[in-house]
């Protein structure tokens, strides 16, 4: 009976009727079944549908679909601050009072911040290299040949000078992106940054810093050795963070080492102030560092154990040489493999040996550990990659 | 109602009906937001925002019945209220006025199907002297296909509002349409003409 009316209706009619318009597009199958026995029933309506069906097919945008990688994109990015998301709505729930959540949606603010730098790490070791390294945001890699290499940032980091004379330049200088540095052992690299702080990083370490910093906040990542100095500029406050420790500079010259390989991670102060925790604990209370302290955190810990220090000797790898005053051979020995990344055998009897005096850095650890044998009257065996010191004979 | 289903299962904490929404709607939001901005940056943050609010409030979503209307709502939302931060609208009154219909950009490439060119055409050049609601109406209905229930639902008015809306739309474009064709016959008449006189005069 429906079928009566609708010989009667115009191009309009068909165009309005979602039934219609289910069948035109063939979303349904009822009206498939319908609208098919209709035309069957009516062959003097097929004009006019067919100009309604052209209509709609006319009225109908279609596009090429977006490719599955923007999706795919896309979906992660959801995934991820989801989790933030869901994370803090737990933490609310939990926490009764007002002053918990403030403090519980800093901390959710504070360590989703500190895990971007962290996220950018490019899951390679740096023994991995065999040259100092810049790493950009979009993967593209900047090699820096030398031993003792220099990177000088100009231009709010837009322009990068590498040793003194090749020039390169910010891939996305639009925009505020992270680059990473790898140095390989056996290498060090002076870095200027955009804002005038200097640092050496030392031989087996990654820095990864936004270029430009932030306006309001200076922040840098660091897995290894660096010896900064900050350049002064109270309205943006510099933080260094690692694996273990978050320090929040005041002034200015200090030196940081965090090797995860490492059990301790400690700091030592040179000029200025320094505000130090423990990264395992968020709610720690800060400890305050004065010049010629040391303050060393034991894997794990929550607190630093402090000590009065001379600073010299934990900065002279900068200059191209190790200082030792009353250590045994065993740390010595430590600081080398540390330096060129190698395994060095030692007798248990020899450990304990007195040491006082610098190392010159050589290219190779060979001649060092040679050097080292004449002085102690020990004896030193090389054999390819092995390194061994004995007692002699 | 057809996502009715996997709405509710959603609701209910499954993420993979999560992610067959977010598939099933991508493109669609996608350009719908070249509508109302060149931005392709901004429409697809939107749609990350859009999807982040959903997974988060998603146990206080149970009230929605019109999957479709709600997710073009929603998105057209909280892309007005980013356009506004952003500035890229001049005047505000612009927010209501989208583009719909518009030349193609190069993101928006239309692909023909059964429809044929002339048509499509004709169509294009009529939409443009629809009122803004009128073409967001109608892009809402057969682009993206609400049905007029939904779209009562997305636009605030009752079901035959909806109807009417889309009907007066219709007409206008077929009135436009037939303009537009009966000039080109009187041009055709006029070509025809010219040529014959200028035969005459060899």
């Amino acid at each position: 009976m429906k079928s009566q009316d609708l010989t009667s209706w115009k191009v309009e009619d068909f165009i309005l009727d979602e039934s219609f318009q289910r069948w035109t597009f063939e979303e349904t199958p009822e009206a498939l079944d319908f609208w098919q026995k209709f035309l069957s029933d009516h062959p003097t309506c097929a004009p006019v549908i067919q100009e309604a069906q052209n209509y709609l097919h006319a009225l109908k945008e279609t596009y090429p679909p977006v490719s599955a990688e923007v999706k795919k994109n896309i979906w992660e990015k959801i995934q991820k601050q989801k989790k933030h998301v869901v994370r803090l709505n737990i933490i609310m729930r939990v926490a009764a009072m007002f002053l918990m959540l403030l403090v519980a949606g800093s901390a959710w603010f504070y360590l989703g911040r500190s895990s971007n730098l962290q996220n950018f790490i490019v899951k390679v070791p740096p023994s991995s290299f065999t040259e100092t390294c810049i790493i950009f945001a979009d993967g593209h890699r900047l090699p820096v040949h030398g031993r003792f290499s220099e990177i000088n940032y100009r231009n709010q980091g837009k322009k990068i000078i590498i040793n003194r004379h090749k020039a390169a330049k910010q891939p996305l200088p639009q925009k505020r992106l992270l680059n990473q540095v790898i140095v390989p052992f056996g290498k060090q690299v002076r870095i200027k940054l955009p804002d005038g702080t200097r640092m050496w990083v030392n031989a087996g370490s990654k820095v990864i810093y936004p270029v430009p910093f932030e306006t309001k906040k200076r922040e840098i990542y660091l897995e290894g050795e660096a010896y900064f100095e900050v350049a002064h500029n109270p309205r943006a406050p510099f933080h260094v963070r690692t694996q273990q420790m978050n320090l929040r500079i005041i002034g200015t010259k200090f030196d940081v080492k965090a090797y995860p390989s490492d059990t301790v991670s400690y700091t030592v102060l040179m000029e200025g102030s320094l505000a130090l925790k423990s990264n395992q604990n968020l709610f720690a209370p800060e400890t305050i560092l004065n010049p010629n302290q040391l303050a060393q955190f034991a894997s794990g810990s929550e607190d630093p154990e402090l000590h009065q220090v001379n600073v010299e000797d934990y900065i002279d790898w900068k200059s191209g040489h190790l200082t030792f005053k009353d250590d045994s051979l065993e740390e010595v020995i430590r600081r080398i493999e540390r330096y060129y990344n190698i395994q060095i055998l030692i007798d248990n009897e020899i450990k304990q040996l007195n040491i006082t005096g610098k190392l010159e850095l050589t290219e190779t650890p060979g001649p060092i550990l040679q050097g080292l044998a004449i002085i102690t009257g020990i004896e030193y065996k090389q054999n390819n990659e092995a390194y061994e010191l004995k007692k002699p004979k | 109602m057809k996502y009715a289903q996997k709405w509710k299962r959603m609701v209910d904490g499954n993420d993979r009906a999560l992610e067959d929404l977010y598939l099933s709607f991508f493109d669609k939001l996608y350009y719908f937001g070249f509508n109302f901005t060149q931005d392709e940056q901004i429409i697809k943050d939107c749609i990350q925002l859009l999807f982040i609010e959903i997974t988060c409030y998603r146990k206080k979503l149970t009230e929605v019945k019109y999957v479709n209307a709600y997710i073009f709502k929603s998105f057209k939302r909280l892309l007005v209220k980013e356009l506004k931060k952003n500035e890229r609208f001049e005047p505000l009154e612009e927010l209501g006025n989208p583009h719909f219909g518009t030349t193609a950009s190069a993101e928006k490439e239309v692909i023909l199907q059964e429809a044929s060119e002339e048509l499509k055409k004709a169509i294009s050049v009529s939409i443009q002297k629809l009122t803004p609601k009128q073409r967001e109406a109608i892009y809402l209905k057969f682009t993206c296909s609400l049905s007029y229930l939904e779209m009562s639902e997305y636009l605030g008015i009752s079901i035959e509002s909806a109807r009417v809306l889309i009907a007066r739309s219709i007409q206008k474009i077929r009135r436009g349409i037939q303009k537009y064709t009966d000039l080109d016959t009187n041009n055709l008449i006029l070509f025809y003409l010219s040529t014959f006189k200028g035969w005459q005069k060899n």
